[in-house]
């Protein structure tokens, strides 16, 4: 019997810094020993870049073309440490359907028995996680995943798609669905930003893994392409992707999130939105 | 963990190497298949319409008693029920959620749910079959969760088929979904094998030469179970307990590897028994493996040829001479060709459905022991190929499937469509063979036909390669 | 509750691919999964009078048969090619493409397809008709406004208008099954009458008529279908409408839409009362014959109807108000949205209080249909088996009709009526053999 591999689902709005949380993540855990494999489910297919110095890779659906007989080497690439990268795809900006290319993929991936014939320990899907149609909560549903992880800035747009996010967690939460890790915050800056987040978290019953602070750092070995934990491995950023990468790896805690419904979410940003401006015009005010 | 994986099954192009475009000579195909590897895929760049996944699904739920089923989409994707209904009636009733643009949208997991929920309320059935189509296959419908909840809820089987109806190009696929789900919902248990139950997988058909099987079966001391269609559930039920399990196509395949691995009955794929000499073997075959030793055996054989030599005296089914065109799956067409031979008559061509890494040794070994000196097509319906092909092979009579032969009709051939009729048994077929030199002996309606005007350009299109359209398949 | 048994009409692509089959020289190209073009071959080709679906359908149909990669990546380019392809195969003067749920769904541009191969020098046209965009009824409309669409860009001008030529809408190809018989039997009921009509579908129509449709000096509806297509006909081409729920059957029903198109049109009436008149004496001639049969085997009797509404009150007008037959229960199959209008007009002044229904659903119409025990029964091959628990006479008018089969047979018009008088003196009278 093959050893099951933890699977981990992790899903931001777009361009909130979640590829680059998953790949960190991903090579922490390798360096720390793990076998893994992450699985980029976005149909830009560049979740993994940073992990494979932006080499080339085939995406699952180009294979959905009909080759018949597929092997693991034809659709991932071994990246750092050892990370099996793999790209779900999809199709080009408006055509297609990427909700269903999500579905075939993971499908093919299963058939494929990748996760076994790897030897993963964990596998980390990262998700577009503006949930636009059913394809993309198909990693959330029927228990494929262990546990769902968010990544959040505290811009409100960010916020308004994690809680997207939790309704679908919940929806799918008596079904055999997976539920919530809890939120990871990315790309903070300024002084309200964790308490931002931590107060979202407490409101809708989720839990804060850590907080990840704008880090020239993380950008400046993105632009190298590559990770902080791979090229700055003696940062402080690099340590608190370890620290995030162990605590997923061994926290598994997790709860049904109880996301606020429009008005709920409205009056409660408001609520923020006054806060901070009240704040920033006092201080205008004291120049 | 994962349970997704259990609920599919890898399509047939991926898991057989599934082909269902190709005209050309017979060796390369056989060649294109050797150490495990699969012959490159082809794809078409103008193709017609033909059954898939679902309609082979629905014909098949529609003969099992004492169920219903639920189509979960657009109206038209459960259109052909009214077919079914009224032609090969008293079947189970057949439902749609009448899926709308809204719910196509929106989700329609709560119309699936009422759907289901008045289903059993109506007909109290054993089980309810929900049938996936493009609609929710592409928003994404949790039907798995519907399923299991009602299932629980309402104390039956509520058994989810994910057809889809786009996943792969070849429609016998459906059964293998179909009989994916069946394994996992419908099968028990083994108790204890029964000795003389024997398992037979009626996928497809008519309801009479399912009895004759049985009659088959019987006659040599078995007892057959027969199943899915024209079968109960208790049927399926106890078919772990079976000594063997019989298919007749390969579309039995993956309910008789089921069976075999996990039930431990072993499964036997044989060649159908179609005339005396196919009947004759295919008995022989079922007493060897079931470890039956009927001493009737010998006497049947002897009887049904003596009964049989005295029909064929009759010169109405003298073959001899004709050349003949036939089309079908792979098996039947087969069959159908030794049935031909042994009645005197030749075969000219072969039109298959479609062909797989499987049932490439039947036509390696009928090529072997015959030499075809012909190319052969593969392409579910796709009558434009077939149309070019006849216009050069010129056959004396087209042998073909509902709905094909009229085409070979069109072109003034003399054609049988052999599927309403009855054909395995030791003298079935002779209703056949009559119907072929019925066919050539009055040519005048397919004369008149001939005539009339063609859809075709015909002076561009025939003078084509057949396979002009059909394009190997890159990256 | 949501109709969702044995459902009797087919889809919005169906519909769309039975009016493009009934059109001499169409080559319809379905851009959708393979089965969507054979089911339509079963039930409406097969399933309906045996009539089968023309040159170009059934298995002949050509069809993208798009799988999983077109649904991921889209579906344009498939059809780019198949367009490309079919134009060199197959002889037709419109190529019109039939887009269903799957390519809706995921986005592809089918429009942009067709107008690339009609820069190419085909002639060419699109319609959006996905399943579930509604019954075959739905589809039927979208069709015929993209015929329309397309053939009057090829109408001859000056639009002058053609005195006396009348094109006809709602008669339903591939769903009403005796849309034929009904076409050919109003074309010759209209010319001897002295007008033309142009029926659009069936024997010797082709796209040329089409373009005959912008000079047309009326355009009449004889469904619920064709109202939308005459009012759209109107605002395109300021041609007149005339609207009626049914298909008359039988002299005074046909005798007044005559009436009511020479009044619309301004014709002289005369034209028509004489060959109403001649007409009515035919049928008065062989009523007469019937009579015979119709005491000695005690026909008279009360009914039940299932079918499309056009169809139902038509004939069931004729057998109350000609045959003295008395209506139980009118079951409507097509048109769920005329629930809440009024009925009152459909029936009137009859002595009796007739049930009328709404639905397409198999097992609510059997229910329906066994109520009251009914002598005679109208409607599917389905009901056939009602019919026979309940000992009634049963005869086939409807979808699924798989127990006849119907070439040119209609029942529309005065020699229609004689048609309807046959087939139900035959089912009586088998009915009164078989007990």
């Amino acid at each position: 019997m093959a050893k099951k591999a933890t699977h981990i689902a992790i899903y931001g709005k777009g361009g909130i810094g979640k590829s680059t949380t998953t790949s960190n993540i991903s090579a922490a855990l390798a360096v720390m020993g793990y076998r893994v494999i992450q699985v980029g489910c976005d149909p830009k297919s560049d979740s993994t870049s940073t992990l494979r110095n932006g080499d080339f890779l085939p995406t699952v659906l180009d294979t959905v073309r009909e080759q018949s007989q597929l092997k693991i080497e034809d659709i991932s690439k071994v990246g750092f440490a050892g990370v099996l990268c793999v790209e779900a795809g999809g199709p080009l900006p408006g055509v297609g359907c990427a909700g269903r290319g999500i579905n075939s993929a993971i499908t093919l991936l299963t058939e494929m028995k990748v996760f076994e014939e790897f030897k993963a320990d964990i596998v980390l899907y990262d998700v577009l996680g503006d949930v636009v149609c059913g394809g993309f909560a198909v990693p959330i549903r029927n228990g494929l995943t262990n546990r769902i992880y968010v990544v959040s800035s505290q811009d409100f747009m960010a916020i308004y798609a994690a809680n997207n996010l939790f309704k679908c967690v919940a929806k799918y939460a008596n079904s055999g669905g997976a539920l919530l890790g809890g939120v990871i915050g990315n790309n903070l800056y300024g002084s309200h930003a964790e308490e931002l987040i931590t107060d979202f978290t407490q409101k809708t019953n989720s839990a804060i893994i850590d907080f990840v602070p704008k880090s020239l750092v993380i950008s400046q070995a993105e632009l190298h392409g590559k990770t902080a934990v791979e090229a700055y491995p003696d940062s402080k950023e690099a340590q608190k992707y370890r620290d995030i990468a162990k605590k997923i790896i061994s926290d598994e805690t997790v709860t049904t999130p109880n996301p606020m419904d429009g008005l709920a979410l409205r009056d409660w940003a408001r609520g923020w939105g006054d806060k901070i401006l009240k704040e920033r015009t006092n201080a205008v005010f004291t120049i | 963990m994962p349970s997704l994986p259990s609920r599919i099954i890898a399509i047939a192009e991926r898991r057989l190497g599934s082909i269902d475009a190709y005209y050309g000579p017979v060796q390369p195909l056989i060649d294109g298949y050797r150490d495990g590897q699969f012959f490159a895929q082809r794809i078409r760049t103008l193709s017609q319409t033909k059954g898939d996944e679902i309609t082979v699904i629905l014909q098949m739920l529609h003969q099992i008693k004492n169920t219903v089923t639920v189509v979960h989409g657009a109206r038209g994707c459960a259109a052909m029920q009214n077919y079914l209904e009224s032609y090969d009636g008293h079947g189970s009733p057949v439902f749609s959620t009448n899926l709308t643009e809204d719910n196509s949208i929106m989700g329609a997991e709560e119309v699936l749910r009422k759907t289901i929920l008045a289903a059993v309320e109506r007909h109290k059935p054993e089980a309810v079959f929900v049938v996936t189509t493009p609609i929710v296959a592409i928003n994404n419908d949790d039907v798995q969760t519907v399923a299991a909840d009602l299932g629980e809820e309402l104390n039956i089987p509520v058994v989810p088929i994910y057809a889809d109806g786009f996943k792969s190009k070849t429609s016998a696929n459906g059964y293998d979904i179909a009989y994916h789900s069946i394994a996992g919902f419908l099968t028990a248990e083994k108790r204890a094998t029964d000795k003389k139950l024997v398992n037979i997988i009626s996928s497809d058909g008519s309801e009479e030469d399912v009895h004759k099987i049985a009659e088959l079966v019987t006659s040599i001391g078995l007892n057959p179970n027969i199943f899915p269609r024209f079968g109960l559930l208790s049927a399926i039920r106890n078919s772990s307990n079976a000594v063997a399990t019989i298919g007749l196509k390969p579309d039995s395949r993956v309910i008789g590897e089921f069976l075999e691995k996990e039930r431990q009955v072993p499964y036997y794929l044989l060649e159908q028994p179609v005339g005396p000499e196919a009947t004759s073997r295919w008995l022989g075959e079922i007493t060897g493996k079931t470890g039956n030793k009927s001493e009737a055996l010998e006497f049947i054989k002897s009887r049904e040829k003596k009964k049989f030599d005295e029909l064929v005296a009759d010169p109405d089914t003298n073959l001899s001479g004709r050349k003949i065109y036939i089309s079908g799956d792979i098996y039947t067409a087969i069959a159908l060709a030794g049935l031909v031979k042994e009645f005197g008559g030749s075969v000219t061509g072969l039109s298959i459905a479609n062909i797989d890494k499987n049932s490439v040794a039947l036509l390696d070994e009928n090529y072997k022991k015959n030499g075809w000196p012909f190319n052969i097509h593969i392409g579910d319906g796709q009558v434009f190929e077939q149309a070019n092909i006849l216009s050069r092979d010129t056959p004396d009579v087209y042998l073909g499937a509902a709905g094909q032969a009229v085409h070979a009709a069109r072109l003034g051939i003399p054609s049988v469509n052999y599927a309403p009729m009855p054909l395995y048994g030791y003298d079935a077929s002779i209703k056949l063979i009559r119907a072929i030199v019925r066919a050539c002996s009055n040519r005048s309606f397919v004369e008149k036909l001939g005539s009339y005007t063609s859809v075709y350009n015909r002076s561009s299109w025939f003078g084509k390669n057949p396979n002009w359209y059909i394009k190997q398949e890159v990256g | 509750m949501k109709n969702m048994e044995s459902l009797r009409t087919q889809c919005a692509l169906q519909g769309a691919l039975s009016a493009a089959n009934a059109i001499g020289g169409v080559i319809p190209v379905v851009h959708s999964t393979a089965g969507c073009a054979y089911q339509n071959y079963l039930a409406g080709g097969l399933a309906n009078g045996g009539q089968g679906a023309g040159l170009a359908g059934g298995l002949a149909v050509p069809s993208t048969n798009i799988v999983e990669k077109h649904v991921v990546f889209g579906g344009s380019a498939r059809l780019r090619e198949q367009l490309k392809n079919a134009v060199k195969v197959f002889e037709g003067k419109l190529f019109l493409v039939l887009s269903g749920c799957t390519p809706n769904l995921v986005g592809d541009d089918s429009k942009a397809m067709v107008e690339e191969i009609e820069t190419q020098g085909y002639p060419a046209a699109y319609v959006q008709a996905s399943g579930f965009h509604g019954s075959a009824y739905t589809g039927y409309e979208l069709a015929v406004r993209s015929l329309v669409d397309f053939a009057s860009k090829k109408t001859a001008s000056p639009l002058t208008t053609v005195k006396g030529l009348i094109n006809i809408f709602g008669i339903v190809p591939g769903q009403d099954t005796f849309w034929q018989g009904e076409l050919l039997s109003l074309s010759r009921e209209f010319s001897a009458a002295g007008l033309i009509l142009n029926p659009l579908f069936g024997f010797n129509q082709t796209v040329e008529n089409w373009k005959n449709i912008p000079h047309a000096s009326l355009n009449l509806s004889l469904s619920t279908w064709g109202s939308g297509i005459v009012e759209y006909l109107k605002e395109k081409f300021g041609t007149p409408a005339l609207k009626r729920s049914f298909v008359p059957v039988g002299a005074e029903d046909t005798k007044q839409l005559l009436l009511d198109i020479a009044g619309k049109l301004n014709f002289d009436e005369k034209q028509i009362n004489n060959h109403a008149e001649k007409k009515e004496q035919e049928a008065d001639y062989f009523i007469s014959q019937f009579a015979e049969a119709y005491f000695n085997f005690n026909f008279q009797t009360d009914f039940s109807i299932a079918g499309p509404l056009s169809q139902a009150v038509g004939i069931s007008r004729f057998l109350a108000y000609n045959l003295g037959f008395t209506p139980k229960t009118i079951i409507i199959t097509d048109a769920p949205q005329l629930k809440d209008e009024p009925i009152g007009d459909i029936l009137p002044h009859i002595d009796t209080k007739v049930n009328v229904f709404f639905t397409e659903d198999g097992n609510e119409i059997s229910g329906l249909l066994k109520k009251g025990n009914p002598g005679l029964i109208l409607g599917s091959t389905i009901d056939r088996i009602t019919a026979e628990e309940k000992g009634a006479a049963h005869l086939s008018i409807s979808l699924p009709v798989s127990d006849r089969i119907v070439l040119n047979r209609g029942y529309a018009g005065y020699s229609g009526a004689l048609n309807l008088i046959e087939d139900i003196g035959t089912v009586l009278l088998k009915r009164r053999t078989q007990k």
